[in-house]
């Protein structure tokens, strides 16, 4: 278990570690960019040296990475707010975003992989691919348009947008609901062709057979035998989607206006707000690998064969 | 006696080829029988029909009849109710056949719960007791245990466990022993043996291998080609078979007598599913074929029924064998 | 599955299988798939030469009409530009975008898959190893960030689309060139002294070339997918080069107004990549045997 943390802590260093050499080859100068006009080149080098600019680059990521340790991300040069302050109010938008969205994309794709494997080859297995087919070519933000029209704009039972805050919780939910369910269509589509083919798998496994030899119906046997040996296969799968709708996520934010970290790295992008970039991207891929850790956990709770193996 | 398990005319077609090809099969109640074939010889889907465990998309037609109860055709709900309670089954490689991720203890305990009404408490009392007449060591201990951190034999020894937990009339065991070692299939047949006779069940033994059916079971019954060629008392059967056949099996049985580079074996080799010729399934391979055998020959009145035109009579051997 | 059941018990379960062939021609997800893409194309091609209206033409007078009003089949958009003349010239956009990417993906990853199949040792593990890095960090997060250091463009976003999948065909072509490369003919080519080089030119290339095509098609389906995201938010294609990604940014405002407006453009993005997906499921089932071989 420590061995494995240590390798969590690790990647998560080099990771940073990569974004950060890697932001700063980006063209433009934050000295210069915060100047503006006043950037006179006396002027330029005294900021950069206040901003610590001018040191060697593995000595800027060393102070960067001792302050991120401790929840310190700096001070954003073009806003002077603090980075971490700005990206921890925004994860109160993402993070809620991005689980919903994961948790609805099961409650679609579990019922529907399901189904479409129990009722193999026949008219509901047919339709249940279909679905997987469309889902999967629908771009996750233009179903977010379809449902503003259909829900907020014609029906009115949602906001087209926006997001007030949590004291509010029923209103924030409903804020939530609409992008949570774009990104959900498309991740569910994609699941339930693996929850599909897991449970085809599984299905023909021979203890299903002394299963039902045992008096089981064949529904019995797989609720009762299959799904937690399909449950390996689907954690894989459910891990590495992840990062996707992460990704998605942030696409999704700009079709509701919502204040998260998608739309917070963009204009940090666009303002050239290096240490703010940098501390979303270290966010998000903290937060890819520990749901990775996760995962890899998790292995060894559902199968018992992997207990004796460490 | 009568029959407690019987078949008529049961055929299997899968992929449009027939597996099983009209078998009759009768077990009298309290009888040990085995079905001996080969790979291909349909032994193991005629077991998988009258279980009503066919996979998906394969149909049996014909009869098979438990107690009188047609079972074919017979509604999923109250297959459900025979299977593991009256009829019950072991397969051939435990495994696999035991679910990975569950205790030894919970799946023997499954198995009563399925068909009596007892708390989860009294079932593993009873599945501690049943491990216990299959001979586990350590039944206590067992019971929390994986199928994964158990041997071979000692799986199978479950599954017989799990077999036995309702007390059902009827045992099919499909190659029980084909997958353990050796030293171990002695003990397993043995077992199967003791438990069959204390508790006067039927015992259908399904093998490829003629010593196992020798040393268990009183009756045997010898599949080719998807159908019965030979049936009656294993004695006579295997010491004075009348099909050629069955000749060939007990030929093909090296012994410690038998000279380096004598093998027997029967000429040619099984033929591929759908791939029986007609007539006679056996003729191709036979050396007493004639063209009379491109007619279908049925199976003759017991005791000692074969199907063929020209079977073995005295002391009539196979023709010297070929070198390999 | 246990692998001891005997032929009939597996013949009996071989049955079963989802992909058995369905006898009667082509299965109707490769026609559906050819038609979309065929139709694609077309629209892509026609509007080299020819489209109803300039589809860059800002007639503000003439905003907001509906279909089939003017001569303009799906009516046009809010600064009176005809929608079907952007569709089509977006059309030419997307298949470049997904053209270009696949193909530095392609020429990127197969010659590095190839090298660490042939090679072995400490290249390939570095090879793979950068490969998985390089995978597991999503692709449209990378394109983002690539689209921001070196300036939004169709350009910018086709190459960092192209090396996100590279890892993808890097992989595939060391799994199945590593299998082939273990086949007798070509320990024959080598004992007659044929060049590396030439061995995978003439024997691995030809055989890895199913594995390689259908995951081309995938590639193509997700680039697509790409540049519309990229597009959208405003870091792919600029103006006036016409984009459906854009599209749908440029209409998020009269969402209220004039809802049909959106359905346009993303449902020209949704069909293309359904057809290119269905394509790659129906040249999968097809080049089947040989892939299972490979797999």
């Amino acid at each position: 278990m420590t061995r494995r943390l240590g390798i969590l802590g690790l990647s998560l260093l080099v990771a940073s570690a990569l974004v950060f050499v890697f932001l700063r080859v980006l063209p433009g100068d934050p000295a210069e960019v915060i100047l503006g006009t006043r950037a006179t080149p006396v002027a330029v080098a005294q900021l950069r040296h206040t901003l610590g600019l001018d040191a060697p680059l593995w000595l800027q990521y060393l102070r960067w990475a001792g302050g991120a340790v401790h929840g310190d991300f700096g001070v954003s040069y073009v806003s002077s707010a603090s980075v971490g302050q700005q990206i921890a109010q925004r994860l109160q938008v993402s993070a809620p975003l991005a689980v919903m969205g994961m948790v609805l994309s099961l409650l679609i794709a579990l019922p529907l992989g399901i189904t479409a494997a129990t009722h193999h080859r026949r008219a509901a297995d047919v339709i249940v691919s279909a679905f997987s087919q469309v889902g999967i070519a629908v771009p996750a933000f233009w179903a977010g348009f379809l449902l503003i029209t259909l829900l907020a704009v014609k029906l009115g039972w949602f906001p087209a947008g926006g997001f007030g805050d949590w004291s509010d919780p029923v209103g924030a939910l409903r804020s939530l609901l609409l992008p949570a369910i774009s990104l959900a269509l498309v991740q569910g589509a994609i699941l339930a062709r693996y929850v599909r083919s897991a449970v085809l798998e599984v299905m023909r496994e021979d203890f299903i057979r002394t299963a039902r030899a045992k008096g089981m119906t064949r529904g019995q046997a797989l609720w009762r035998h299959g799904l937690r040996n399909a449950a390996v296969p689907l954690v894989t799968v459910l891990g590495l989607q992840w990062s996707y709708l992460l990704v998605g996520a942030i696409v999704v934010e700009n079709v509701f206006y919502l204040p998260g970290l998608g739309r917070l790295l963009l204009q940090a992008l666009g303002n050239r707000d290096l240490l703010v970039v940098q501390g979303i991207v270290t966010v998000l891929t903290a937060a890819v690998l520990l749901v990775n850790f996760a995962t890899d956990i998790s292995y060894r709770a559902l199968d018992p064969r992997l207990q004796a193996a460490s | 006696m009568t029959a407690v398990l019987e078949a008529r005319g049961l055929r299997v077609v899968v992929n449009g080829v027939t597996a099983v090809d009209g078998v009759d099969l009768e077990l009298r109640e309290g009888s040990r029988t085995g079905l001996i074939g080969e790979s291909g010889s349909g032994k193991s889907l005629t077991a998988l029909a009258m279980m009503g465990l066919l996979p998906e998309g394969v149909d049996a037609t014909g009869s098979v009849a438990y107690r009188e109860q047609e079972l074919l055709g017979m509604r999923e709900r109250d297959l459900c109710r025979l299977r593991g309670d009256r009829l019950a089954m072991v397969f051939q490689e435990p495994m696999t056949a035991l679910n990975p991720v569950m205790r030894i203890g919970d799946q023997v305990a499954e198995a009563i719960r399925l068909h009596r009404p007892v708390d989860g408490h009294a079932a593993r009392a009873e599945a501690e007791r049943l491990l216990t007449e299959v001979h586990l060591p350590d039944p206590a201990g067992r019971m929390r245990a994986y199928p994964h951190q158990l041997s071979g034999g000692q799986r199978q020894r479950v599954m017989i466990a799990m077999a036995l937990a309702c007390g059902p009339d009827v045992i099919i065991a499909d190659e029980p022993t084909t997958a353990l070692d050796v030293s171990v299939q002695a003990q397993i047949l043995a077992l199967l043996r003791e438990l069959v006779e204390a508790r006067r069940m039927t015992l259908l033994l399904i093998t490829h291998d003629l010593p196992v059916v020798a040393a268990t079971c009183e009756n045997v019954m010898v599949m080719y080609g998807g159908r019965i060629v030979e049936s009656g008392r294993t004695a006579d059967v295997f010491g004075r078979p009348r099909h050629p056949y069955t000749r060939g099996l007990v030929d093909a049985i090296p012994d410690a007598a038998t000279p380096p580079g004598a093998l027997r074996a029967i000429p040619g080799t099984v033929p591929g599913l759908g791939r029986f010729p007609s007539g006679c399934v056996f003729r191709d391979r036979c050396w007493k074929a004639t063209d009379k055998c491109h007619e279908e020959p049925s199976l003759t009145k017991e005791p000692q029924a074969f199907a063929c035109w020209h079977p073995i009579a005295g002391g009539e051997t196979a023709p010297a064998p070929q070198p390999a | 599955m246990s692998g001891a059941a005997s032929p009939d018990v597996a013949l009996a379960l071989a049955a079963d299988e989802p992909f058995a062939r369905r006898r009667g021609g082509p299965p109707a997800n490769v026609v559906v798939g050819v038609t979309l893409v065929g139709l694609v194309v077309l629209l892509a091609v026609v509007s080299l030469a020819w489209t109803p209206f300039d589809p860059t033409h800002i007639i503000v007078s003439e905003k907001l009409l509906p279909p089939l009003r003017a001569g303009h089949v799906l009516g046009t958009d809010q600064l009176g530009r005809d929608i079907l003349s952007i569709i089509m010239a977006g059309a030419r956009t997307e298949l470049l975008v997904g053209v270009i990417a696949v193909s530095i993906a392609m020429f990127a990853g197969v010659p590095l898959g190839g090298l660490a199949a042939a090679r072995g040792g400490w290249l390939a593990e570095v090879v793979m190893r950068g490969s998985d890095l390089l995978y597991a960090f999503p692709a449209l997060l990378m394109a983002i960030l690539l689209g921001a250091v070196f300036g939004a463009s169709t350009v910018t976003a086709m190459v960092a689309i192209g090396i996100a999948y590279t890892p993808v065909f890097a992989r595939i072509t060391r799994a199945a060139g590593a299998q082939v490369l273990q086949r007798d003919f070509v320990l024959a080519a080598r004992a007659c002294g044929t060049s590396r080089l030439a061995i995978f030119v003439r024997h691995v290339l030809p055989n890895i070339s199913a594995v390689i095509i259908v995951q081309a098609t995938v590639a193509f389906a997700l680039a697509i997918l790409a540049e519309a995201a990229l597009s959208y938010l405003g870091l792919g294609t600029q103006p006036p080069t016409p984009s459906w990604g854009r599209m749908l940014a440029d209409v998020q405002s009269y969402l209220t107004l004039a809802p049909l407006l959106s359905i346009w453009p993303g449902l020209a993005i949704a069909l293309t990549v359904l057809g290119f997906n269905l394509l790659g499921d129906g040249l999968r089932d097809v080049l089947d045997p040989r892939l299972s071989a490979l797999r």
